[in-house]
């Protein structure tokens, strides 16, 4: 009786805390998973998934401290997969001749300013998803090219061969745009 | 453009996607997960750093349960015959006769190859998981001690002949005229005429330490019979002329004689180690054998079988040995004979 009394409190502290630190990191981790997918919804659906297998992986955090770093990466895991899963349906590939419809596109809105912007967006779209994934650590979390390795699962000249390529993607679009202006 | 730009126009767009703080029913449903979701157990979680150990365990408990499935296979299959007490059949309302003229009865098909090969294939795929899974080194090298004992004792087992003619019986049946005169030293000599068949009996020893499972003798002319002073690697005498048709054993092990009431028809055999097993062999000649009335033709030679091959089974895999005869058979035949086109 004893024993199942503490194995109770045991398991009652270990939710309180996981559920202390997740709340306090759920809107870095909705926002994240938001500007990765680019699609609110979809995002929460990603989160709450991350947040299930992080609960049922809860034991193997052995520091606390780390729980960020560690959300972050089933997170962006998560993200990851549906990224993965909506490639199985057609998409665009990112061809000049598609970059300069886009930019059209943005132009024909009216709002040159916003038309370049635009252009990037829709080639940030369509990058592959591993591609996407660490633009959004390096310039919207300014996390640092090991930082992303370690939130990413893979070694650094990885991240940096990524990082090359899409950046390489995403001037080349928007180049295009601003020529065009 | 330069990368300051190009970061700056990069963090603007992402920007323009932050979509602020969550909604409150992701925090509500998130408060919700510890009470609503069950938690694994920890004994069903591999630490991370433990995962090459359990690869490398995988891979070696695979192998060596691939080797065990196999060897139960092979060892768990036993005499099919009912034995009684003191070695003897068991009895039985009827007995059927071995009948050595009913061609193909005791002829094996080819050793079948798919166990060896499977067990191949999947050393090949264990090798290739413990390179790609294990880091380890010392891992590495147990799976490959692992792998290249498994492919010795699939080469050694399949290579390595675990039965022949040791001692025991010989007792030469139908047919049988002597055993001097002929053109070879020692043959047995048999005269049965135009296609006839004759019979003779010796005892198979299972010359190796495991058991095996005596499945029949490979057919003729792949692998069967050849021309005295002949081996496997060179032609057989072919179809026109001697040649093992079909195969029997004894009813009772200690029956002296091959009559047709002492014999029954032949079915798989297993033998254990060190043992013998009595075997009897129907052999047919060809269409130019002479009979026992005109055997003394003076223009005579013969047709000489020494060696035969055995196809058996050893822990699951089938191969064949060829095994040379305790005394060659040779059956006299005319030398001007015209075969029949």
């Amino acid at each position: 009786m004893l024993a199942t009394g503490i194995r109770d409190r045991l398991v009652i502290g270990g939710a309180e805390e996981f559920g202390a630190l997740t709340e306090r990191h759920l809107d870095g981790a909705y926002r994240l998973a938001t500007i990765i997918l680019g699609d609110a919804m979809e995002a929460e659906d990603a989160v709450h998934d991350a947040a299930i297998a992080a609960w049922r992986s809860w034991s193997s955090l052995r520091d606390r401290d780390r729980f960020e770093a560690w959300f972050s990466r089933i997170v962006v895991n998560a993200c990851r997969d549906r990224l993965r899963s909506r490639r199985r349906r057609p998409i665009v590939e990112l061809t000049p001749d598609r970059i300069g419809e886009a930019v059209g596109l943005a132009r024909h809105d009216g709002i040159e300013s916003v038309a370049a912007r635009d252009a990037l967006a829709r080639a940030f779209a369509v990058l592959d998803p591993d591609e996407r994934i660490v633009i959004v650590l390096r310039f919207w979390r300014d996390l640092t090219v090991d930082d992303i390795a370690e939130r990413t699962g893979t070694p650094s000249g990885t991240v940096k061969s990524r990082l090359h390529h899409a950046l390489g993607r995403l001037r080349t679009a928007l180049t295009i745009a601003e020529n065009d202006q | 453009m330069n990368e300051d730009r190009l970061a700056a126009e990069i963090r603007s767009m992402l920007a323009g996607r932050d979509p602020g703080a969550a909604p409150a029913r992701l925090h509500v449903a998130l408060g919700q997960i510890p009470t609503t979701v069950g938690r694994p157990s920890r004994l069903m979680k591999v630490p991370r750093r433990m995962v090459p150990l359990a690869a490398g365990v995988g891979t070696v408990a695979v192998l060596a349960a691939l080797v065990v499935v196999i060897g139960l296979v092979g060892i768990g299959r036993v005499a099919p015959s009912p034995v009684g007490p003191g070695g003897s059949p068991a009895p039985q309302s009827s007995w059927v006769s071995f009948d050595p003229t009913a061609d193909g009865s005791g002829i094996a098909s080819a050793p079948n190859d798919v166990p060896a090969a499977l067990v191949i294939v999947a050393c090949g795929v264990l090798a290739v998981v413990a390179m790609v899974r294990t880091r380890s080194r010392r891992l590495r090298a147990a799976a490959s001690v692992v792998i290249g004992l498994a492919l010795i004792v699939v080469f050694s087992l399949r290579s390595v002949p675990l039965v022949g003619w040791v001692d025991g019986s010989v007792i030469p049946g139908i047919g049988f005229l002597d055993s001097t005169g002929g053109v070879v030293q020692d043959a047995e000599i048999f005269a049965v005429g135009p296609n006839g068949v004759l019979t003779y009996g010796f005892d198979l020893t299972n010359t190796g330490p495991l058991p095996i499972d005596i499945l029949g003798f490979a057919p003729d002319p792949d692998g069967g019979a050849w021309a005295v002073g002949m081996g496997p690697s060179q032609a057989s005498v072919g179809a026109a002329s001697i040649r093992v048709t079909a195969a029997g054993l004894l009813r009772d092990p200690n029956d002296c004689c091959i009559l047709p009431e002492n014999t029954r028809p032949w079915e798989r055999v297993h033998v254990a180690p060190r043992e013998h097993q009595f075997v009897i062999l129907a052999v047919r000649a060809g269409p130019c054998a002479l009979g026992r009335d005109n055997r003394a033709d003076p223009t005579r030679s013969d047709d000489v079988l020494e060696k035969i091959g055995v196809v058996y089974e050893v822990v699951g895999f089938q191969t064949m040995a060829v095994v040379t005869l305790p005394n060659p058979i040779a059956i006299p035949h005319k030398t001007n004979c015209q075969l029949p086109a």
